[in-house]
């Protein structure tokens, strides 16, 4: 520790020099007593205002998920130095303290000293938060020598999850209501050993699924013919997640980017259940974060990686430009034929270059379905009035009504406020518009 | 211990050297000298309770008391020919008074380093009750400590006096605890070091 000369210490050694002067001015030894014991104090202060040796452990679960409480146990040894210690153990955004504080304060004397310190917190928002390090400051006894700031490395990595409903599978029906048959659409993933038709020979196929006979019979006589089987998993269906401004209506915990990506998760995982191939489409790529686009695939695995791209998912600064077709999107869509699911909030700004961009996806998917967060149950909740009756479905409907005429002829458009009605809900409507 | 503890004690210590002078039969001098120290002590009371700033009038209150001694006895008094009249067995009981009233100014410290510390506490959201439970263990130590200073300083002067053998003139004892003092000190602060030093080691 870089000790300095504080005016405590000038002062002290000020006054002791003042009674040395009286004494030897004056000659009386009494003088003597008050030389000694500014300086025996100073002394004693100097001895016990020593660097400390901290160390700080803190326990932490890895992995959460959004709305978990939990408690945070920390266990802090200081071994030298006496005086006050402010702590300021880990605490992240998006996480709220339920009980305790996460800054502390403990005084320690002169001997070793050891405090447990607990406290819950509570998650708010799915994302991954790190903390490196615990700040802490040292405020020697009197304040004779400089208080002093430093950091104990403490490696901290947490996970939350968004917290999903998990859909049972008999309480839904996934069946479209459409005449377009559900089977057989997918053009990727492995093949099976069910007989779909046959077709002619292209390069590429292999020889294995050449019908012989069948080219032997064939009209036209030596163009060979394949057996062509089915492909394993449904539908190919891709959730288009939109990261735009909009979305960030609300707050930074409570808003319909959060409302929409556990939408997607939740009805991801239902669909995966029932073996449909799901991918997602994150229409603007966050900083850091390579690809926009998740293969439709299926299987359990494909849940976790889905879930893995959107924890990246934070929202963007809105630029009417903003909606433009990725390479990758275009490129999946294209050979996958989609439905999409576009999870956005319609407002003024954004409904025209929505429309310019629904023109050109109309072409490459079976089906598109806007998905329309709307923040009105948000904006209830985070309001100091009451606006209650302003909100009403009603309302909402009334004053989108000129919104959807805009994109009423390129998809179907579902409204829908998380705090009105629930997941289970919303995914049972939407499967109706399964392809 | 209460910080309000704190600052009543250190008040009523560090008044006692300046009311001793306006009580005592000395000159209009002495008088003077006394009303400064009073005046000094209420200001700097003042002051201390400001959070954070840190202020030298507390120190400044001994200057007085100081040259009241100084312009009453000794070598300036017979070359000035000038003298704040106080009597000698007045000057002892000044000067026992300065002993209490050192203690008063480390009670003082104690209560502007809490104050201080609070100030940070309100600043950084820290539990008001915890905080207040820790600076009073602080308080209990830093008086302490103080107390216990106060107390060996007193043993140590009754041991020079009251050795016949050690019946040596101030000078050459305040000599010698200075030494002895230095030496001590140069031991502590090289053992720290190392100590430090070892601690540093992997």
């Amino acid at each position: 520790m870089e000790k300095t000369w504080t005016k405590s210490l000038l002062g002290f050694l000020a006054i002791a020099s003042s009674f040395a002067v009286v004494a030897f001015v004056s000659g009386t030894l009494l003088a003597a007593l008050l030389v000694i014991f500014p300086l025996l104090y100073v002394g004693i202060m100097y001895i016990l205002d020593e660097e400390s040796s901290i160390n700080v452990q803190v326990e932490f679960p890895q992995k959460l998920k959004v709305g978990d409480e939990f408690e945070v146990k920390s266990t802090i040894s200081i071994s030298r130095g006496a005086g006050i210690f402010l702590f300021e153990l880990p605490f992240f955004d998006f996480f709220k303290l339920t009980d305790g504080s996460n800054v502390r304060v403990v005084f320690k004397g002169i001997r070793r000293r050891t405090y447990d310190l607990t406290y819950k917190m509570k998650a708010l928002r799915r994302g991954s938060f790190n903390w490196q390090e615990v700040k802490y400051t040292y405020n020697p006894t009197m304040g004779i020598l400089n208080s002093k700031e430093g950091k104990i490395p403490c490696a901290i990595k947490v996970e939350v999850l968004p917290n999903i409903q998990i859909l049972r599978k008999k309480g839904l029906r996934i069946r479209s209501t459409r005449l377009n048959p559900r089977n057989a659409r997918s053009r990727i993933g492995p093949a099976s050993t069910d007989f779909d038709s046959i077709r002619a020979y292209s390069p590429g196929d292999p020889y294995r699924t050449i019908n012989w006979k069948a080219s032997a019979r064939s009209a036209s006589g030596g163009q060979l013919l394949v057996n062509q089987y089915e492909r394993e998993g449904l539908h190919s269906t891709i959730f288009a997640i939109d990261n735009t401004g909009p979305m960030r209506q609300g707050t930074k915990e409570e808003n319909p980017l959060e409302s929409g990506i556990n939408l997607v998760l939740s009805f991801s995982n239902l669909l995966l259940n029932y073996q449909y191939n799901v991918g997602v489409w994150v229409m603007q790529r966050n900083r850091g974060v390579k690809r926009d686009v998740v293969v439709p695939g299926s299987g359990m695995e494909q849940y976790l990686r889905i879930r893995r791209r959107v924890m990246l998912v934070e929202a963007v600064r809105f630029v009417p430009q903003i909606y433009n077709i990725s390479r990758e999107f275009a490129a999946v869509a294209r050979e996958t034929v989609p439905s999409v699911f576009l999870v956005t909030s319609l407002v003024e700004n954004n409904v025209m270059q929505l429309k310019k961009m629904l023109k050109i996806v109309r072409g490459a998917s079976s089906n598109i379905v806007v998905v329309d967060v709307l923040p009105y149950s948000i904006f209830q909740k985070i309001s100091p009035y009451d606006i209650s009756s302003i909100y009403t479905e009603a309302y909402s409907k009334k004053a989108k009504r000129t919104i959807y005429r805009e994109i009423a002829g390129l998809a179907e458009i579902v409204p829908w406020d998380p705090g009105q009605t629930s997941y289970g809900k919303i995914i049972s409507r939407l499967t109706v518009s399964l392809r | 211990m209460r910080s309000v503890v704190l600052i009543a004690i250190g008040t009523f210590l560090l008044l006692l050297p300046g009311l001793f002078l306006i009580t005592a039969p000395g000159s209009t001098l002495s008088l003077a000298f006394g009303i400064l120290a009073i005046v000094t002590v209420l200001v700097s009371i003042y002051f201390v309770r400001i959070p954070g700033r840190k202020n030298p009038l507390k120190f400044v209150s001994f200057l007085f008391p100081v040259l009241a001694i100084i312009f009453s006895k000794g070598y300036i008094v017979n070359f000035l020919h000038f003298s704040a009249g106080l009597p000698l067995a007045d000057i002892n009981n000044l000067l026992d008074l300065l002993f209490f009233a050192e203690l008063g100014l480390i009670a003082m410290m104690s209560y502007e380093t809490s104050n201080s510390l609070k100030k940070v506490a309100s600043d950084n959201g820290y539990d008001e009750a915890e905080w207040v439970t820790e600076i009073g263990k602080l308080n209990n130590f830093s008086f302490g400590i103080g107390i216990l200073a106060f107390v060996s300083s007193f043993l140590f002067y009754v041991f020079i006096t009251s050795v016949p053998t050690l019946n040596i003139n101030p000078i050459f004892a305040l000599l010698i605890f200075g030494l002895l003092y230095l030496g001590l000190s140069r031991f502590f602060s090289r053992s720290r070091r190392n100590a430090n030093r070892d601690s540093m080691q992997p």
